[in-house]
């Protein structure tokens, strides 16, 4: 069974599969696709040869700017992106955490001067293997899951 | 040109020749560095203190300032323009900006808009990096030394931003730190985790009593009443004469100032007293600082 199967094909947009089981809903939320007019596709909880069980999303019409895929990166380390381009997959790579994630992520931290500018977050992976942002204005450090807002 | 935003930014090294210079100006040292000089002393909210300190090390080594006391008096804050904007302006007019600002980050955001150097006088609750300048200054000044000092720290060290600062900076001196707090507001765990993998001896203790004797300096911080359950809790954490009775000879209080209960007036009489002598210690430090960066056109 594959996925094409589970929730149809793209014509143009985004394949984003191998997302880590669960991911999906913190994907959605930083690309906003509640409010968004694009379709979309999601998979939660597909067999995963490689995972065990994965999530996956598909999304029509949708292309990712950098910072975007920057921001998912946080969610979806070792999945893979296809761009499709007329149901055909015109490039593929697989995320890796990116370094620095720009204009995305809103601080948590009220009192942060990036509210006024744009926010730039700085992430590392710590002793407890969990994905951590570190505002490169305040300082302060947060567990990405802690994350509640993003810029839409 | 580099200026000074955090004290993460300096290393070991350029700290050390920080402070061997403060204690040039301390000596008596005099330079123009600033001779023909304009620095921006832009205080966004009010610090009179910091301030002070700043411009007297910048009328000392020959420049002057420009600049205010407080946003709220000027233009700035009524009409509406971004915080971006503002700084860009005003970087046009100085050779330097000193920046006090009540927003976290405002001090690196600065360093990013400006094409002059920035020092941070005070990001809200992120960082004061002269000030834990002058701490170290005050430590090694009054011991003469940082390593291996037994430094105590007393009063709020979960949420002090003094304290945060001081205990990242030790960790490059191997002093023997005492954390002297009620438990709801000991150090957080990240804090200590750094200290534990940089090989800095710590421990916890419930009263200054317990470990006065052994210490070398205690550092205080402002207690702030409603951080603490209860009055007696709060009596726990002041100093009083009966608790100086035993220490050593050497020993000194160091408290970041403006204080409030946690240090009465009893103790000012004391040799132990070295407050006074540590906000004076700002003016060599700010002054050293400055001096390296128009010397070397960078701090880091
Ligand atoms: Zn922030």
């Amino acid at each position: 069974m594959n996925d094409k199967n589970h929730i149809g094909y793209i014509e143009n947009g985004i394949n984003l599969d191998h997302i880590p089981h669960g991911n999906a809903w913190y994907v959605m939320k930083v690309l906003n696709l509640f409010n968004s007019h694009s379709q979309a596709g999601i998979g939660l909880n597909l067999p995963s040869k490689k995972l065990g069980t994965k999530d996956l999303i598909k999304i029509e019409n949708r292309v990712l700017t950098q910072n975007e895929i920057d921001a998912i990166s946080l969610f979806c380390t070792g999945s893979t992106l296809s761009i499709i381009k007329e149901f055909k997959v015109i490039d593929k790579f697989t995320l890796e955490l990116a370094k620095v994630v720009n204009d995305i992520i809103v601080c948590p931290n009220k009192r942060c001067v990036s509210h006024q500018h744009v926010s730039r977050f700085n992430t590392f992976v710590n002793r407890k293997d969990i994905t951590i942002v570190k505002c490169h204005y305040c300082e302060k450090e947060f567990n990405i899951e802690d994350i509640s807002q993003y810029k839409f | 040109m580099q200026g000074l935003i955090s004290i993460a930014d300096l290393d070991k090294n350029k700290i050390i020749e920080i402070l061997k210079l403060s204690k040039l100006f301390k000596n008596g040292l005099r330079k123009k560095t600033l001779d023909g000089k304009v620095i921006a002393s832009c205080f966004f909210e009010n610090s009179t203190r910091t301030r002070l300190s700043f411009e007297s090390a910048v009328a000392h080594l020959g420049g002057s300032t420009i600049g205010f006391a407080d946003s709220s008096a000027t233009s700035l804050a009524t009409k509406g323009e971004s915080l971006a904007d503002t700084l860009k302006i005003l970087s046009c007019y100085a050779d330097a900006l000193i920046i006090r600002h009540p927003l976290d980050g405002a001090a690196r955001l600065a360093s990013e808009i400006c094409d002059i150097p920035v020092i941070n006088a005070g990001d809200g609750a992120n960082q004061h990096p002269t000030q834990t300048l002058l701490d170290l200054f005050s430590i090694m000044d009054s011991q003469g030394r940082l390593e291996g000092i037994k430094l105590g720290i007393m009063g709020d060290l979960k949420f002090g931003r003094t304290v945060h600062s001081l205990v990242e900076a030790v960790k490059w001196f191997g002093m023997q730190l005492y954390f002297i707090a009620p438990k709801h507001l000991r150090m957080g765990d990240e804090a200590l985790f750094n200290l534990k993998t940089s090989g800095i001896q710590y421990s916890f203790h419930n009263s200054l009593d317990e470990v006065a004797h052994e210490l070398d300096c205690l550092y205080l911080t402002r207690l702030q009443k409603e951080r603490f359950v209860d009055e007696v809790i709060s009596d726990t954490y002041k100093v009083n004469l009966a608790s100086l009775a035993n220490v050593k000879p050497n020993f000194k209080i160091l408290h970041p100032l403006p204080r409030q209960e946690e240090l009465p007036v009893e103790i000012d009489n004391t040799p132990y007293a070295y407050y006074f002598e540590q906000a004076q210690n700002g003016l060599y430090v700010r002054q050293a600082l400055l001096d390296i960066l128009f010397t070397n056109g960078s701090v880091d």
